[in-house]
């Protein structure tokens, strides 16, 4: 299974969206693809092992990420966040302000941080995408604690500084 | 014979407690080395005690008599009709060690920078009761310590002073409160040493209490504590944390009370009843501050609803959309619907604004938090009118390049927290925090 997600935002990311089909048709027609599109309306594809929904509720969200082979994401980090919790290395695109995909071009500098920190998998081009669903394994990552408790605490501590006006 | 010396004079109060008295001079009179004078400070009408005084004939009692009892103005006489050189003040109930002038003069001598010395004391024929409340006390009294790295707390029932520096100030200052705390931050904060002597013992013989007198005087202490702290800004945490359990506990095993049962079902009573006050304490004071975390839906809500450990404390309300996602993240939350799409829709901005307002009015927080995006710089605004404080966190996905509302906020933002350290060049004067990753 491998299941596609845009995040809640306004505008739409049919790039992403257009590969993924493609890719899928290419690679493996036979497995099963969940596409969450978002707010903005995409025509539908004869397949029938492809499911479209334009929202995804969150408690169902996090089973979809955690039974899928490939979480395919634009760079939200809420999205990002939740994959990681579930063990589950991303694959990520970012959204451009060229195409009318975002107000800003920030989701291509948060891509290319967390390609560095190694927790995610960045695509740029339809190709990379079918080579990613070439391959037959899934890739997890073994990661504990999101979020780094000393993250929290420090966050709590200034916060609660800040509270008490020390 | 024993020596006498004629720096040193000793300051007791008392009031009614004329068998304590007694015991206290006897101990006076064993000194190894004997005081210059004995000040007392009695209440007028405590006839016993006047009697238990003057059949002293050995030692050099000096009566102040005095009407009213107070905590600070007895105190303040003492250190005002002294003669000499140093001045230790003790309890009446207490009972010194035999080498305690001597100690104390051999610590002036080493030490003479310092101004005030504090001592040990030890509990002696106390009630459980009371024993539990020096156990506490002492707790109390370790996390001042450590919290600020000095010696906050002077206990008034064995502390010497070096009058000569104190330069004819008073310390006791009757408008705080009455606790020991406070005549120890009032040192301190003028730039007066405070040393600690562990060999000056005095035991104590606490009067017995029940367990009302117990809930009684814990609630009065607290309440002082409280409000001195609060005048002289110090925050030190109350909550009955898990290390602290532990000490106690390990203090009750080490008693004499450890076999008997029915002394470790008050314990644990006991125990309980300090969780569960601590518990409800927490909820009443910090409760009543209100948070607004105003945030947009996705990835900026799911981040801040990681940090759930830090806003679970506080009764708070949260401005974002009514979606059903939202509903699942915040489950339980009082959730106030924003007005969504937010992004670069001046429409909507104005509605935020109004909405703004109006939450100021009516709930009024003492706290704005916010993760991000568009719903924030209309509520910054306001908080900025009402002048009350508030935090932004940049979201983790902008790295190089502020976001467009963190922009917008910098200037108004109390505190800004940014999760990359290239954000400085733009944020100067932000924090970083780490991330998420």
């Amino acid at each position: 299974m491998i299941f596609v997600t845009v995040g809640t935002s306004q505008y739409p990311f049919a790039r992403l969206i257009h590969w993924a089909i493609s890719a899928h048709q290419k690679v493996c027609p036979q497995e099963k693809l969940i596409i969450q599109y978002g707010k903005v309306k995409i025509g539908r594809s004869g397949n029938k092992n492809i499911r479209m929904y334009p929202l995804v509720p969150f408690s169902k969200m996090e089973r979809i990420i955690a039974r899928s082979r490939i979480v395919v994401t634009h760079c939200g980090i809420g999205n990002i966040l939740l994959c990681l919790k579930n063990g589950k290395k991303a694959v990520v695109a970012a959204r451009v302000k060229k195409y009318g995909e975002h107000v800003s071009d920030h989701q291509k500098e948060g891509l290319e941080y967390l390609s560095q920190k190694k927790v995610i998998i960045s695509v740029d081009t339809q190709q990379e995408l079918e080579k990613l669903f070439s391959r037959a394994k899934t890739f997890n990552q073994n990661f504990s604690g999101i979020p780094r408790t000393d993250f929290v605490i420090k966050t709590t501590q200034l916060l609660d500084q800040l509270f008490q006006g020390r | 014979m024993n020596k006498k010396t004629d720096i040193l004079s000793i300051g007791v109060i008392s009031r009614f407690r004329s068998t304590d008295l007694k015991r206290c001079l006897e101990s006076i009179s064993r000194q190894t080395v004997l005081p210059r004078e004995v000040l007392l400070v009695l209440d007028s009408r405590d006839s016993l005690s006047i009697g238990v005084v003057t059949s002293f004939k050995t030692l050099p009692v000096k009566i102040l008599c005095y009407g009213h009892p107070g905590y600070a103005v007895p105190r303040n006489k003492l250190l005002k009709n002294c003669r000499t050189r140093y001045l230790y003040m003790v309890d009446d109930d207490c009972v010194l060690g035999r080498n305690n002038i001597k100690n104390i003069l051999n610590y002036m001598q080493r030490h003479s920078h310092v101004t005030a010395v504090q001592g040990s004391s030890v509990n002696k024929d106390v009630s459980f009761y009371s024993q539990f409340m020096q156990w506490t006390y002492e707790l109390w009294n370790n996390r001042l310590l450590q919290d600020n790295g000095k010696l906050l707390t002077l206990d008034t029932k064995n502390i010497a002073f070096n009058l000569h520096k104190m330069n004819g100030r008073y310390p006791f200052n009757e408008c705080f409160g009455s606790e020991d705390i406070d005549f120890g931050l009032q040192l301190t904060t003028n730039g007066q040493k405070i040393g600690y002597c562990p060999k000056i013992i005095v035991s104590h013989f606490e009067h017995t209490l029940n367990l009302l007198g117990f809930v009684k005087k814990k609630l009065r202490m607290r309440r002082g504590r409280d409000y001195i702290l609060s005048k002289w800004d110090v925050h030190t945490t109350y909550s009955f944390s898990k290390k602290d359990e532990t000490i106690l506990r390990r203090n009750f095993n080490n008693s004499k009370y450890k076999g008997t049962r029915k002394y470790r079902i008050i314990f644990n009573l006991l125990m309980f009843l300090r969780s569960a006050s601590d518990k409800l304490h927490e909820m009443f004071s910090e409760k009543q501050k209100v948070v607004l975390c105003v945030t947009s839906p996705g990835g900026h809500l799911y981040q801040m609803s990681l940090l759930r450990e830090w806003w679970g404390k506080y009764q708070r309300y949260w401005v974002t959309s009514d979606s059903p996602d939202v509903r699942h993240l915040l489950k339980g939350e009082e959730i106030v619907p924003g007005n969504f799409p937010e992004n670069a829709n001046p429409i909507n901005a104005l509605r935020n604004l109004f909405l703004a307002f109006k939450l100021f009015l009516t709930k009024k927080p003492s706290l704005v938090v916010s993760m991000g995006a568009g719903i924030a710089p209309p509520f910054f605004l306001v908080a900025k009118i009402f002048g009350v404080k508030t935090a932004f966190i940049e979201t983790l996905d902008f790295v190089h390049h502020g976001s467009l509302s963190g922009r917008l906020i910098y200037p108004l933002a109390s505190l800004f927290f940014v999760q990359h350290r290239s954000l400085k060049k733009i944020y100067p004067k932000a924090k970083y925090i780490g991330n998420f990753i």
